[in-house]
Formats: C-alpha cells, sequence, structure tokens
C-alpha cells in the first residue's frame, strides 16, 4: 500500500502548512529518508523526507497551495500501485499525538479531528470566496459532509442577520473587487508560508487579546560606559561579546522572575504562568520575523544567553531553526532600535502576555540634580494583555527593567 | 465459368438418413419459430431458412467438427447442419441463459465455435473474410480443415466479396464460397441488384471454379461440394458454388413478401420443395424405408417440441453476466 | 396548424418536402423503395425502408430520385459523397448505424474531409440517415448508439432527434445544409406520436432544446434518453426538485451555451447517453462543463450511460444495459447525499 506523506505538525499551533517547493517530481525515484518536499508553516521551512523507499506516486498540493496539518500531500509506492485515498484519518490522530506529546511544558492540546480540508463543491467555494466566508466555520450538508452552495447561501444569511445589515452580495461587486488584481504596476502575490502565518498571529492577536502599551525611558549612560570600558573582559572564550541587547535580555528575565505574572499566557479563559522563563526573540528577516525561543532562561548566564541570541538569530536568518526552537516562548523582546525608532507598540505575540519593544539608544541632555548632562537614553516601550495584568502591576514591571538597566551592578548581584 | 457435370456418387443409406432427419430439423425448427414468433413470445426478430435446407444440408454432410463453417443473418439452418444443439439454439432464440451464446447473441448471432460454427452474423458480407482467415488456420497448422462460407445473393455485391475470395485464391486456401442464391436481398431481387446474371460467373475474375447446382436439390449440392471439397483438401484452393434456391419465409419474419407472387410461393411450396424431393429420391433409391422415414419425421417433431419446452423453463441470465465475457481477461 | 403525427412520419414528411422543394434532393439506400424491377408489385405495395420509414416516397418521385441499391454500403454512401460535391443533395440511408463499419472510410476520409482537404473548393451537401438504438432486441449488431464516433471526426455535423416535431424540422435543416450531416433516427421511436407543424419548417442544427424548464438539476439527455430524463424530472417533482432537461439535439456543432448557463443556474449536472461510457458524447460534455463551468458544480456531474459492453440480446440484460429513471433517481440521491431518494 502506498505511503503517504502527511503535512506534518510542526508546531502546536500549527494548523496548515503551505508546500514550498517538490523536489520530487511525480514519478521520481526516493529513498527513505531522502528530502522530497520543503514545506513552510510557523515562520519556519521544513524539509519532509521520504517515508520509505519508492516513487512518488502523486503529488496532492500543489507548489504554494496550503493543507491542514495531518493530511496527505503526496503518496510514495511502487510504480503500479494504486493509490487509496481514504487512509488519512488515524494518520492525522497518531501525528497530532505524537507532536503533542512532544510538548511538556504546555498545556496538552486538543486533537481536533474536525480540522481535515473540508469538500467544498466548486460553486460553494466560488460563493464562500465572494461573501468572505470561511469554509472552515461551516458544516456541509452534502454527501461525505461536502459544503454546497446551499449551505453557504445559509452562512451568508446568518451573516446577514447577525451584522444587523444587508451584505451587499453581488457576483458584480465581488468581480470588481478583484479587479485591480489585473491592473499593471501592481505585484499581486498570494499569501503564502510566513507571510499568512504571521498575518493570521498578528491579526489574531489584535482581535482577541486587549493590548495596552506603556513607554519608559531607561537611562544606560552607566551600561554603555560599563560595556565599553569593560569590552575586553567582557569578551568570552568564543570571541562574543556582549552586547546591549544581552543586557536588555537579562535584564527582562531577572524582572520577569520578579513579576511572574507577566511570564504567562493567556489562553481558554485561564491564565497559565509559567515558573521557567522561555524568552522569545524577534528576529527581523528579508521576508518576514522570526521568534526563536531561550527555553529556561533564567538558568542561563548572561554569557550563555548572549551567545545563544547570536545563534539563534544567525540561524533564524540562515532558515535552519528547528521547530523546537521556535516554540514555548513566555514573553518576548522585539526591537526597532536599529531602525532608529524609539516608541512603538509592539503587537503581542500570543498566547503570551507580554511583550518589550525596545527602540534606538539616544543622547539627550538630562537634568541630572541641578546639572544638563549628556545622557544615553534607551526607549522601551511594553505591551501587555489588560485582560491578564493591569496597569499597575506592568508598569512595575517595566520599571524594574529600567532598574535593572539603569544600574547594572544589580544584574550581578 | 466452369460447370461440371454431375457425377452420381453413391450417398450411403446412413448418410441418407442424416441427411433427411437434418433437412427434417430444420424445416420443423423454422416453422416452429415461425409460429410462435408470430405469437409475440420471442425477442428482437428472426430470419427463417425453411426453403433452403437442401444448401446447407448438402454441403454439411461432408464436413466434421473440425471443419468451420461461416454463415449470415439467416443461419439456423447452417446451425442445424453443422451440428448445433437444438435445444441450446431456441434457448437462444428465447434469450436464455441455456442458450447457445447465453442468451447474449439472440437468432442472428448463434454460434458454436467447438463445432466448427464461427456464427450466424449480423452483418451481410461480413462472412468471407471470416472464412478465409479459419481456413488460413486450417492450412498453415495443417489440420486438413476446409472453411465453408455461406452467403446470400445480397452479399455478393458487398466489397468483402471480392477482397475475401481474392485472398482465399491468391494463397489457395481451402474455403467453399457457397452463394445461396434465393433470389432477393431483403426484397430487392438478385436481377437488380447484381450485373451478373449467375454469382458463380464472378468466379472467372478469381481464377478459380465457379459451380451452379440446384439449390434445392440435396444431391446435387452434396456432389457438388464433394468436388469443392476435395480440391479444397488437396491444397487446390477455392472453389465457388451458387445454389439456385427459395426462401419460403420473408426476408424477416413479419415482411409482407408483397415482391414474390403467389404462384412461385406456391410452386416452392409445393412442386419444388427440397424435402419432398429428397423423400421421393431415397425412396426411389430404395436407401431408406417409408417407415425410416416417418421414424425420423415423428423423431424431429418431438426434438422441436422438446428443444421448445426447453427454452422455455430455461432460466434467463442474471443481471452478473452483463459484464461477462466483455474481455478474455479483465487483469 | 400541427397534428399528431408519428416519429417515422414526421421524418417521411421532411424527405418529402425535401424533394418537392429541390429536385436535386435524391434518396438512396437498400429498400429505401423496395422491390425493385419487380414487375407486379404496385408502388404502395414496396417496402420502404425496411421500417416503412420512407414508404410512399418512390410513389411520388419515381425511382430515378428514390434508388433501391445493392447490400453495398461502401458503393452508395461513397457513391453519394461525390454525388453531393457535384451538384446532388442526397439523402442516403445506412439502415442500421452499426453498418459503418462497411462505409466508413468513405464518411470519415471522403465525405468529412473533401472541403477542408480542397482548401474550401469543395462541398458535400449530404445526409446520412441512419437508424441507432437499443431496446428493440436486435443484439450486438443493430443496436449501438455510435454518434460519438462520428462526432469526433471534424467536418461531420451529427443529429440525433428525440421528438417527431424537432426530427422534422432538423431532417429538412440537415437535407439543405451544405456540410455532411449523419441523422440519428432511434428505431423505438419511431412509433412514437407527437405534435408536429404542417408544412416547411427547419429547426436549425447546433441549438439545443430546453424539454423542460427546471432551477435545481440539469439532465442533458441524448436521443430517446430526453424521454428517461422527462419521466426521471416528473419523479423528482415529488422529491422537491425541479429538474431542467436540455435536448442538444446536435452533437457537432454542440450549443455549449444552452448547457453550460443551465448548469450555472442549477449547480448540478446529470448527463444521460445510452451509449457505451467510455470517449462518449456524455465524457465530452462533462469535460465540457468541467472545464468551463467547474465554478457552477454544486454536485459532482454525474454520467448514466450504457456499460461498457457490447448490447446484450436477451431482454432481461438488456433492460440493465439501458438508462432508466430510476438510475437518474440513483445518481441524484449520490448527488445530494439523500438516502431516502433511491427508490426501493
Amino acid at each position: 500500500m502506498p505511503a503517504e506523506i502527511i503535512m506534518p505538525k510542526l508546531g502546536m499551533s500549527m494548523e496548515e502548512g503551505t508546500v514550498v517547493e517538490w523536489l520530487k517530481k511525480k514519478g521520481d525515484p526516493v529513498k527513505k529518508g531522502e528530502s522530497v518536499v520543503i514545506i513552510s508553516s510557523e515562520k519556519i521551512e521544513n524539509e519532509i523526507e521520504a517515508p520509505e523507499d519508492g516513487v512518488l506516486l502523486e503529488i496532492l498540493a500543489e507548489q504554494d497551495e496550503t493543507v491542514p496539518v495531518g493530511k496527505a500531500i503526496g503518496y510514495i509506492g511502487q510504480t503500479n500501485e494504486n493509490v487509496e485515498r481514504s487512509q488519512s484519518t488515524t494518520t492525522i490522530k497518531q501525528a497530532n499525538q505524537e507532536t503533542a506529546t512532544s510538548v511538556e511544558t504546555m498545556k496538552p492540546i486538543e486533537i481536533d479531528m474536525k480540522r481535515q480540508k473540508p469538500r467544498v463543491s466548486p460553486a460553494a467555494r466560488k460563493l464562500a470566496l465572494e461573501a468572505g466566508i470561511d469554509l472552515n466555520s461551516i458544516s456541509g450538508s452534502g454527501p461525505n459532509g461536502r459544503i454546497t452552495r446551499a449551505d453557504i447561501q445559509k452562512a451568508i444569511q446568518a451573516k446577514r442577520s447577525d451584522s444587523g445589515f444587508q451584505l451587499k452580495r453581488k457576483p458584480e461587486i465581488a468581480t470588481m473587487e478583484q479587479k485591480p488584481m489585473n491592473q499593471t504596476g501592481v505585484t499581486v502575490k498570494a499569501i503564502t508560508g510566513m507571510r499568512k502565518v504571521i498575518a493570521t498571529r498578528m491579526f489574531t492577536s489584535l482581535q482577541q487579546s486587549a493590548q495596552l502599551s506603556i513607554h519608559m525611558r531607561a537611562d544606560v549612560t552607566e551600561l554603555l560606559e560599563i560595556q565599553k570600558k569593560a569590552r575586553a573582559n567582557l569578551i568570552d572564550e568564543q570571541d562574543v561579546k556582549l552586547t546591549i541587547t544581552d543586557f536588555i535580555a537579562q535584564a527582562t528575565i531577572l524582572a520577569l522572575l520578579n513579576h511572574k505574572q507577566m511570564n504567562s499566557i493567556y489562553q481558554d479563559e485561564h491564565i497559565h504562568i509559567y515558573d521557567s522563563i522561555h524568552l522569545g526573540i524577534a528576529v527581523a528577516l528579508e521576508n518576514g520575523l522570526m521568534v526563536p525561543v531561550i527555553s529556561h532562561a533564567e538558568k542561563l548566564s548572561i554569557r550563555e544567553i548572549s551567545r545563544k541570541i547570536k545563534d539563534l538569530s544567525l540561524r533564524a536568518k540562515e532558515g535552519k531553526l528547528e521547530s523546537e526552537e521556535m516554540k514555548g516562548s513566555t514573553f518576548t523582546i522585539t526591537s526597532l532600535g536599529a531602525y532608529g525608532v524609539e516608541f512603538f507598540t509592539p503587537v503581542l505575540n500570543p498566547p503570551e502576555v507580554g511583550i518589550l519593544g525596545v527602540g534606538t539608544v539616544t543622547d539627550t541632555p538630562v537634568f541630572v540634580g541641578e546639572i544638563v548632562q549628556r545622557r544615553s537614553l534607551l526607549p522601551l516601550s511594553l505591551t501587555f494583555d489588560h485582560r491578564v495584568i493591569d496597569g499597575a502591576p506592568a508598569s512595575k514591571f517595566l520599571s524594574t527593567i529600567k532598574d535593572y538597566l539603569e544600574k547594572p551592578y544589580k544584574m550581578l548581584v | 465459368m466452369t460447370v461440371m457435370k454431375s457425377e452420381t456418387k453413391s450417398i450411403t443409406r446412413e448418410k441418407a438418413k442424416w441427411m433427411y432427419e437434418k433437412m427434417c430439423e430444420i424445416r420443423q425448427f423454422e416453422d416452429k419459430v415461425h409460429e410462435i414468433f408470430s405469437k409475440g413470445v420471442l425477442p428482437g426478430f428472426v430470419h427463417l431458412y425453411a426453403g433452403e435446407e437442401a444448401v446447407a444440408v448438402g454441403i454439411c454432410a461432408h464436413l466434421d467438427e473440425k471443419d468451420y463453417i461461416t454463415s449470415t443473418h439467416r443461419g439456423h439452418g447452417h446451425c442445424i447442419a453443422k451440428g448445433c444443439d437444438l435445444n441450446g439454439m431456441m434457448a437462444e432464440i428465447y434469450g436464455k441463459a441455456t442458450g447457445l451464446c447465453k442468451g447474449k447473441g439472440g437468432s442472428m448471432h448463434i454460434a458454436d465455435v467447438e463445432k466448427g460454427m464461427l456464427g450466424a452474423n449480423g452483418i451481410v458480407g461480413g462472412g468471407f473474410p471470416l472464412a478465409v482467415g479459419a481456413a488460413l488456420t486450417a492450412k498453415l497448422k495443417k489440420t486438413g480443415a476446409v472453411a465453408v462460407c455461406f452467403f446470400g445473393d445480397g452479399a455478393n455485391n458487398h466489397g468483402t466479396f471480392h477482397e475475401g475470395i481474392n485472398l482465399a485464391a491468391i494463397w489457395k486456401l481451402p474455403v467453399i464460397f457457397v452463394a445461396e442464391n434465393n433470389g432477393y436481398g431483403e426484397a430487392t431481387p438478385f436481377e437488380y441488384a447484381s450485373s451478373c446474371k449467375n454469382i458463380a460467373d464472378r468466379a472467372a475474375a478469381y481464377n478459380i471454379p465457379g459451380e451452379i447446382v440446384d439449390g434445392k436439390d440435396v444431391v446435387a449440392v452434396y456432389e457438388a461440394a464433394g468436388r469443392a471439397i476435395i480440391r479444397a483438401r488437396n491444397g487446390e484452393g477455392p472453389t465457388l458454388i451458387e445454389c439456385k434456391t427459395y426462401r419460403n419465409y420473408g426476408h424477416f419474419e413479419g415482411d409482407a413478401q408483397k415482391y414474390k407472387t403467389a404462384e412461385e410461393k406456391e410452386k416452392h411450396a409445393k412442386e419444388l420443395d427440397a424435402i419432398s424431393k429428397f423423400r421421393n429420391y431415397v425412396l426411389s433409391k430404395q436407401l431408406v424405408t417409408e417407415k425410416e422415414l416417418e421414424e425420423i419425421e415423428g423423431k424431429v417433431i418431438e426434438a422441436v417440441k422438446n428443444a421448445v419446452e426447453f427454452a422455455e423453463q430455461s432460466p434467463f441470465p442474471q443481471a452478473e453476466d452483463l459484464l461477462k465475457d466483455v474481455y478474455v481477461s479483465y487483469e | 396548424m400541427t397534428r399528431k403525427i408519428s416519429f417515422s412520419q414526421a421524418i417521411n414528411e421532411a424527405m418529402k418536402l425535401a424533394m418537392r422543394k429541390d429536385e436535386n434532393v435524391i434518396l438512396l439506400g437498400e429498400d429505401v423503395a423496395g422491390g425493385a424491377a419487380v414487375d407486379h408489385l404496385q408502388d404502395d405495395e414496396a417496402w420502404g425502408g425496411v421500417m416503412g420509414v420512407t414508404k410512399g416516397l418512390v410513389q411520388e418521385f419515381g425511382r430515378d430520385r428514390v434508388l433501391d441499391t445493392p447490400i453495398a454500403e461502401a458503393g452508395y454512401i461513397g457513391a453519394s459523397v461525390t454525388a453531393a460535391a457535384t451538384g446532388l443533395r442526397p439523402i442516403a440511408e445506412l439502415m442500421f448505424n452499426d453498418f459503418i463499419g462497411s462505409c466508413l472510410d468513405e464518411v470519415m476520409n471522403q465525405a468529412a474531409k473533401l472541403r477542408y482537404m480542397f482548401g474550401g473548393k469543395a462541398k458535400v451537401p449530404l445526409t446520412i440517415r441512419t437508424m441507432h438504438g437499443a431496446g428493440f432486441r436486435a443484439a450486438a449488431q443493430h443496436s449501438q448508439s455510435l454518434y460519438a464516433l462520428f462526432t469526433h471526426i471534424p467536418g461531420l455535423k451529427v443529429v440525433v432527434p428525440s421528438t417527431p416535431a424537432d426530427a422534422k424540422g432538423l431532417l429538412l435543416s440537415s437535407i439543405f445544409d451544405d456540410d455532411p450531416v449523419i441523422f440519428f433516427e432511434d428505431k423505438t421511436l419511431y412509433n412514437m406520436k407527437g405534435e408536429v407543424e404542417e408544412g416547411f419548417y427547419t429547426i436549425p442544427i447546433g441549438k439545443a432544446d430546453i424539454k423542460r424548464k427546471g432551477s435545481d438539476l440539469t439532465i442533458v439527455a441524448i436521443g430517446k434518453q430526453v424521454h428517461t430524463a422527462l419521466k426521471a424530472a416528473d419523479m423528482l417533482v415529488e422529491k422537491g426538485l425541479e429538474t431542467e432537461v436540455i435536448d442538444p439535439r446536435s452533437l457537432s456543432p454542440l450549443d455549449e451555451d444552452t448547457i453550460l448557463s443551465s448548469v450555472a443556474k442549477t449547480g448540478r449536472l446529470i448527463v444521460i447517453d445510452e451509449a457505451n461510457p467510455r470517449c462518449s458524447v456524455a465524457t465530452d460534455i462533462s469535460a465540457l462543463v468541467a472545464d468551463k463551468g467547474f465554478d457552477y458544480l454544486d454536485a459532482p456531474i454525474k454520467m448514466i450511460t450504457a456499460p461498457h459492453c457490447p448490447v446484450p440480446f436477451t431482454p432481461v440484460l438488456e433492460d440493465l444495459y439501458l438508462p432508466t429513471p430510476e438510475k437518474v433517481l440513483h445518481a441524484v440521491a449520490e448527488m445530494i447525499g439523500d438516502e431516502s431518494f433511491v427508490a426501493v
């Protein structure tokens, strides 16, 4: 029996993945363990290996096609074998369970068997697209659960009565809306892969949490001087220089230990507070961003943190991160300092409840006592989920970070 | 055209009895089918051979099971003369599972390949190349078999007539082309449809013997066939025998036959009837006794009656038979 | 004025009107007059075709224009091709479409191709009338429906009428069409009666007819199967479904617009074609809709065809071979997933 190549679940929240490239053509022989397809999801691209020796019998999901987790995207078998397509369900279950058990610190996820790609009639698919109906939100009334045109029409009706106003759904309008895609001078790209993940996550984040940002300036003149003066001493055996970022990370870790409620996630109407700090570091890439995670960051020295940050950033830029390295963060640091930005309102990385935004260090005249001095100020922006944390504790948390950065010796204690 | 003189060659007593029996069987069978068909019992349509018995029987009297025949839409007589089972034939005409073709062929496609009966045929002129192919097998495999192609006068204007006979002639294949010239191709007289006076005349074009015989005289047919078969078995190639005959019924059952005259029908049914003629012949030659002939006649009536009963009591095919035998192998 | 006449009479009438209108129209085939050169035969006693469809034509037009031919299809069909190309307008009768084997070259390589091969310098205004269809207990060599064979060949037009009125108007169009037309007559429809206009009228080739209006399901049915579709449509009303029945009437050219517009409305398509299924008109129409009307479809396309086997003789099997309204209901049940549909 031919073996399925399954869209793997590569992260806890991964529901679907996109085929980036088939490395083999239909009919090509493949060896077990050989890479056959690259898929992208969770801001990561992954090479999927052949489950057994044979021939790539069939490709079910073409390049750029997005497929739900657990669904077969291709078949490998012997040349004359017939592909039977009904195996999927148990495989999905197993795949989900395996992934689930590998996530230790997180709450076990629900195995949602309905999360298969729904069967949809072409007419229903077209109508849903025109009316902006999410097919995943509809259960089909046709044979084998196929979503039919009538199902979409019902959904449109429901949407109308929900929103309390008449939805103008005319094919003409839909066509007009699509028209700009054919204009010249406009490059139209499908939203796939990492972009799609970012889009979904950021949108969901803003839709589903109560975000509030607060700002402070930390005077890092002293910290910079220490860093400058002690540069030689701050180089470790692997020739790694400690940077201001490393100190910010360390200050954040220490502050989180003092304000545990910030080190939490909000999920299923529960606040999950973590003892361990899994610090996410946002890394800007050419075409997106990734958030590799430093697990159990509280157990690491500043040197180790520094090394970790550099290693993760480098590998993120090279696209070589393992998916394990990108999940389970409990708090994230993001920085736009390199671009001259001072303050901004970072968007939470759900289900986390806090994210620290770091701006660019600016030399500013500051009254120190009665004297105006040239001081280096670091703008800090903290976004937090007001469902979990109120303004006062959030401000205290941010103050703690500021305090560590302004009195760096405290970090050594 | 070579017209061969009829040499009297003795028909044995046993052969005479066999011939009489087969002629009677054909007549009885066809009369019975005519009767049943008119009652609306039989599906489709039938073309009856009654009147032409002497041709099939006179030819087939020389053949055994290793020899082949190809037939026409008017094939019941050929089947009987070649030894097909009456029960199996009648059941086939009824569309029953016990039919020779399991009910899938019907009257126009009765076949019994094991008996060398390569099938009645719904396509006029279909038999010429088919007989040639069977003869090619016989020649290459040196089985000593001959192939007889029965065809009607309607078919002699068909392209396959030329292609088939020419092929058999150039390869000297053991084929006997037997024209059953009953005067009408469907409703069209032979004289209108054919540019030749006799079908046998056309043999000259292929440089083979062409012989005309009285197709109502089974002895004449038997003798002509004997010569052709000897020639065929000797590797001298094909012969064309034209049997002038007559069909007692229409082209198909239901044909009003207005193109025929009442007189000609009457004449053929009575005075020129092949069976009466042969009956008188065997009695006059004292080959068979009156009593024996009556026994045969009784036996034949019984056999055909049994065939009808067998057919009527047989089951129809099952639904799953619909998709059987489209291919030898469905792998 | 209309009156009820049979399918067979409608065809006969069309030929009569065409022959009156244009003396270049001739009819030839096996026993189309019948009993040629039989002195005693009165013309009204002649067969007029094996099914009597051409009866009476020889009386009015004589044996010069109603020609009995020998059983030699390659000969007279081939002759009709150049008779047409050189000034006549022949109606050639191929008694059963199954006999095309005897003259396919004349149709496929001559009639269909002359005009194109000669750079448009020839036309072949030939109509070949031929019987098709199972259900007559005529077994494998007299029961096929081979219209797909001709539809495949460019240069031929293919017409398959389903009612007496259509048969008359389409046959007149075919006869006066300057291209070769293969005109299919289902032998089991000959006795079917229907309202037919008196006098000369034509129905354009290439225009489908909507035999019944409906909004929930489109059935495209060919020839006799239009009646299967109409019966099924009656039964489907009880299930609350309004069926649109489309009779393409000509398979080449095919009225794609009518079919596509209907499916755009109903979202569901069943094709009923009693011919064998592979490379058939059913697959062709299904492919058309899958290709050009994909977004209209709200259910898989269903084809109701004969199985991939020759036509069996015995009635019990032949009845299974043919499409039936029950098979249509079954297909609808599969399409919409309602088990209660399946007739017990």
